[in-house]
């Protein structure tokens, strides 16, 4: 092989922090989401969608409603995506919003551990094929980075102070209704 | 006066749900006692005698109890282990024993294939004759015997530090001889083969190819069939939650708009002020356990010198670790009782008399057993303190302190318990047993409960069995029922802030009860998978234990949602929220729940990866980032919680809980990612490739990029500690400096009236 497979180990466990900071940052968007577009009847167990029915789920989906029971909806356009209705929509009002900073806190957190790994390692062998290894993990690390700092500008922790209304919403967190 | 049964309040939820939440609990607890006579009957046996072939008498029954004793009175469990438990620098002393025993009878057959075939099948023999009670040593291992005694003298008689124990740590020939007699049958039930089996009492662990040793069938099975539960069980539990998921979780509407009262308008009871003083212990206790967590921590890094100090003098790594363990135990669970006495007025209105002066009491006792119990272990460990001395010497790992202590607390904990009982009475009789009130003072009830069965694992008894009591102890506490509490706890904190409905916190509790028994109990035997246990642990434990990430994936879907609580309220609240940091720590609860106890719990959870991982750094990753991060998160929520009250409001340091919380999280993902993890990694690969006695190996652990690793957790350790621990401190000093507004007592009956947290404003309809 032509890196040496501490090289390999160590560059190998930078990427996965990588992907673990990308999962941390679906777990934010998760974590932001409400599915509440259809409340819940506690009489009846079922579930009510913004124009009053009660569509039942679709099978795959449990947060969309059957896409037959939204095409003959006068609200269909606006609250249902081409698989089906949305359940999901608006983001959730804080401590929602913070627990969404704070896992992309904790996936920023893990970009840095990335970066000193590599760099350490690119210090400790610095040998040519491996180093060309390092720049390209240094690359995704930076692009990462910018990616991950930018989304959590954009989360703010959005904790509501009396007589102000807590204005601030995650603007990654709310899923996009489908494109018309 | 107790009002008559007759005027009990109605359960609010479906009868179903009790009486399922029963009906998993009387399962659980029914198999485990089977459970329990099967490792009475079916354990492996303690031979009175061991002869070599010529009848010369090598060590007696008593020994190996004595020489038990001997292991654990020196805080050995916690520096190495014994099939597979106990610390993680020191060799794992069974298969250190196995694999010497086994080089040298190679080397008396002269080495060669044919000597390797003969060596395994003298070591797989079972010779234990049960009718006589005598267990026959060829003559190989009988020699072995002879030169490990040696060998292990040489050993702990080491005048020098540089393994991490204390100098000359064991001299006495007769200990160093029952010691070995003890290691000598650890090694013996490892390798010997079960009658009608084979595979040997330990499922054939440690895996040591001279002996034979490798994963049994039945490893492999139950290891797919786990696998295959889990997945099933997350199916199911996703395919519930999208059908009735409105019903479950902490969703549900309110009617009512709420005003968080300011803390300046909460006056407090006398027991509640008390409070003050059980957090400013908690931080120190805290604080003094993530020291001493450093101090373990530098042995790892670099063992010979602590920045040119000899530290194994005074504190050998095995007694750093072990106050280390200790006190992680005692702030959480001091956090816990102080929350309890904080909660319990809330719920019943009033405090009764003198529920201020219990409070003191109990306070005083926790010190009294904390510092007594440290200070006990480090005379064992110094060797002052003969080995299974009730007063002095126990040091099971976790159950370290010794005997009198164990009671002493378990008493403790008891008072505490009355504590309950005293200001819930008036509550609890007028109230079904179904509601919420009662599984509060239950599953409280349970805590102590749990903790006395581990008076059943004496330092004399056979191996297997105190382990199989350690672990009632160790996992049902952390897996069982301090999950419940902690829901009960939390549901009601936020059920008096008005922002959950009664109803809606039952019903999480409930469905808590249910989860958490149905794989946490049975799930009990995935740390007895190789402790000497028959297959039937192996089997159900696996497939158990599985189950048990199944709500770790559950709450962490519906954590959030749990705190999403009325956010409506937040926002029309006229009254700032008073529990951010609060709040946000159960957030962070939730989160190391999911990760530290679901994926890294699951990750060394399958019989097959165990066999290679038990005892190496995949344990230490999976329990720091539960241990501190489910339960130590969870003691600073509770301590925030309280301290908001006991603090003027505007003196509250609300900067500093907010560096607190991110100091201690990003401290702890550091120190996961960047060390234990990885650590773990890499010696797990050493265990399948090389060898488990090699990954075990002091030559390995203080090896290259270990060492690198280490280090590497510096920084996250700092921050943690100087940046999480020590505001946490700062603020649970000003709790004490203010130590909250005093309501006044009736001066006749001596009751305090209780606070409310918050007003409920005008019912709004929101349906
Ligand atoms: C909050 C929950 C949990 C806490 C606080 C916790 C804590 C711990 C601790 C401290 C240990 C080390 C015990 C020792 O030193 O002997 C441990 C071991 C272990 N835990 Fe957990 N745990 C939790 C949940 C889980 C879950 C959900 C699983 C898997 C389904 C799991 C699987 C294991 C296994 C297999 C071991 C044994 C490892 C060994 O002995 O080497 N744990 N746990
Ligand atoms: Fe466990």
């Amino acid at each position: 092989m032509i890196f040496t497979t501490e090289a390999v180990l160590a560059y190998g466990y930078a990427a996965g922090l990588l992907v673990t900071a990308a999962g941390l940052d679906r777990m934010a968007r998760h974590v932001g989401r409400r599915p509440e577009r259809h409340r819940i009847r506690p009489d009846h167990d079922t579930r009510v969608c913004p124009a009053g029915r009660t569509p039942r789920p679709a099978d795959r989906e449990p947060h969309l409603a059957r896409p037959s029971a939204c095409v003959a909806c006068p609200g269909g356009p606006g609250c249902a995506r081409p698989g089906g209705g949305e359940i999901v929509r608006a983001p959730r009002p804080w401590p929602h919003s913070e627990a969404g900073r704070f896992h992309r806190g904790l996936a920023l957190v893990l970009v840095v551990l990335a970066a000193s790994l590599t760099l350490i390692e690119a210090v400790r062998r610095p040998a040519w094929p491996d180093l060309a290894l390092a720049a390209a993990m240094l690359t995704a690390i930076a692009v990462m980075a910018r990616w991950l700092v930018r989304r959590l500008r954009a989360t703010p922790a959005g904790f509501p102070e009396p007589g102000g209304k807590a204005t601030d919403r995650d603007r990654y967190a709310s899923v996009r209704k489908s494109r018309p | 006066m107790l009002p008559g049964a007759g005027t009990r309040r109605r359960v609010l939820v479906s009868r179903r749900w009790i009486q399922a939440a029963a009906l998993v609990a009387v399962f659980g607890f029914f198999v485990m006692g089977l459970l329990a006579f099967r490792t009475y009957t079916a354990g492996p046996p303690v031979p009175r005698l061991v002869v070599s072939e010529s009848g010369q008498e090598l060590f007696t029954g008593r020994d190996v109890a004595e020489g038990q004793k001997v292991f654990l009175a020196n805080g050995l469990m916690q520096y190495g282990s014994v099939l597979g438990h106990g610390g993680y620098l020191g060799p794992d002393f069974t298969a250190d024993y196995l694999r010497r025993a086994a080089t040298a009878a190679l080397r008396a057959h002269g080495g060669g294939d044919r000597a390797r075939e003969q060596v395994r099948q003298e070591f797989r023999a079972n010779r234990y004759d049960p009718r006589t009670g005598v267990l026959t040593y060829t003559r190989a291992q009988a020699d072995a015997f002879t030169a490990l005694t040696r060998h292990y003298r040489g050993y702990f008689a080491d005048p020098r530090t540089d393994k991490g124990l204390r100098p000359n740590a064991i001299t006495d020939p007769r200990q160093i001889h029952q010691l070995t007699a003890f290691l000598s049958w650890t090694a013996w039930i490892a390798s010997a083969e079960r009658p009608g089996a084979g595979y040997s009492y330990t499922n054939n662990w440690p895996a040591e190819p001279l002996v034979g040793n490798a994963p049994t069938a039945d490893i492999v099975l139950w290891s797919v069939v786990s696998l295959v539960a889990l997945l099933v069980g997350i199916g199911a539990l996703f395919g519930a939650v999208g059908r009735w998921g409105g019903h479950l979780g902490w969703r549900g509407r309110q009617a009512e708009t709420i005003d968080f009262r300011s803390p300046d308008r909460v006056a407090l009871t006398p027991a509640q002020r008390v409070t003050a003083y059980f957090f400013l212990v908690v931080a120190l206790l805290f604080l003094a356990q993530a020291l001493l967590g450093g101090a373990t921590e530098h042995y790892r890094a670099d063992l010979t010198s602590f920045f040119g100090f000899d530290l194994a003098e005074l504190l050998p790594f095995n007694l750093a670790r072990t106050w280390h363990l200790q006190l992680s135990l005692f702030w959480v669970v001091a956090a816990f009782l102080a929350a309890g006495i904080f909660l319990a007025p809330l719920m019943a209105g009033h405090e009764p008399r003198a529920q201020g002066t219990l409070a003191w009491t109990l306070l005083a006792a926790l010190v009294v057993v904390a510092a007594g119990s440290l200070i006990a272990e480090g005379l064992s460990i110094h060797g002052f303190v003969r080995p299974g001395n009730f007063w002095g010497s126990q040091q099971f790992e976790w159950l370290d302190l010794p005997r009198v202590w164990q009671i002493l607390l378990a008493a403790g904990m008891a008072l505490w318990a009355v504590m309950m009982w005293r200001a819930l009475r008036a509550t609890l009789a007028r109230d079904s047993r179904g509601n919420l009130p009662w599984l509060f003072f239950l599953s409280g009830l349970a805590i102590p409960g749990v903790y006395a069965v581990g008076l059943l694992a004496r330092p004399g008894d056979t191996f297997t069995t105190t382990d199989f009591w350690r672990f009632w102890v160790v996992h049902l506490w952390v897996e069982d029922f301090l999950e419940l509490f902690t829901t009960a706890m939390v549901a009601y904190m936020f059920v008096q802030l008005g922002v959950v409905r009664e109803r809606v916190a039952l019903v999480v509790i409930y469905l808590d009860v249910i989860l958490y028994s149905a794989g946490g109990v049975i799930g009990t035997m995935h740390h007895v998978y190789f402790s000497g246990e028959p297959v039937e642990h192996l089997a159900l434990g696996a497939f158990f234990s599985a189950m048990e990430v199944v709500p770790l994936t559950f709450l962490t879907v519906e954590a959030w949602s749990f705190v999403q609580l009325g956010a409506r309220q937040h926002m029309e609240s006229r009254t700032p929220f008073p529990h951010r940091w609060a709040v946000m720590f159960l957030v962070a609860v939730g989160f190391w729940n999911f990760l530290g106890a679901g994926v890294f719990g699951f990750l060394i959870n399958l019989p097959i990866v165990s066999y290679y991982e038990i005892g190496t750094g995949l344990t230490a990753n999976h329990a720091h980032a539960s241990m501190m991060g489910v339960y130590g998160m969870l003691a600073v929520a509770l301590g925030l919680f309280t301290l908001r009250y006991l603090i003027p409001a505007d003196r509250w340091p609300e900067r500093w809980a907010k560096v607190s919380f991110w100091s201690l999280n990003i401290g702890l993902a550091w120190m996961c990612f960047a060390t234990l993890l990885p650590l773990g990694l890499l010696q797990l690969h050493e265990s399948v490739a090389s060898g488990y006695f090699e990954a075990r190996s002091l030559g390995y652990l203080t090896g290259d990029p270990n060492t690198l690793l280490e280090w590497l957790r510096l920084p996250g350790d700092a921050l943690f500690i100087a940046g999480g621990v020590l505001p946490f401190c700062r603020i649970a000093w000003l709790g004490v400096r203010h130590r909250g507004r005093p309501a006044a007592a009736d001066p006749a009956t001596g009751v305090t009236p209780a606070p409310r947290l918050s007003d409920i404003r005008e019912p709004v309809d929101t349906a």
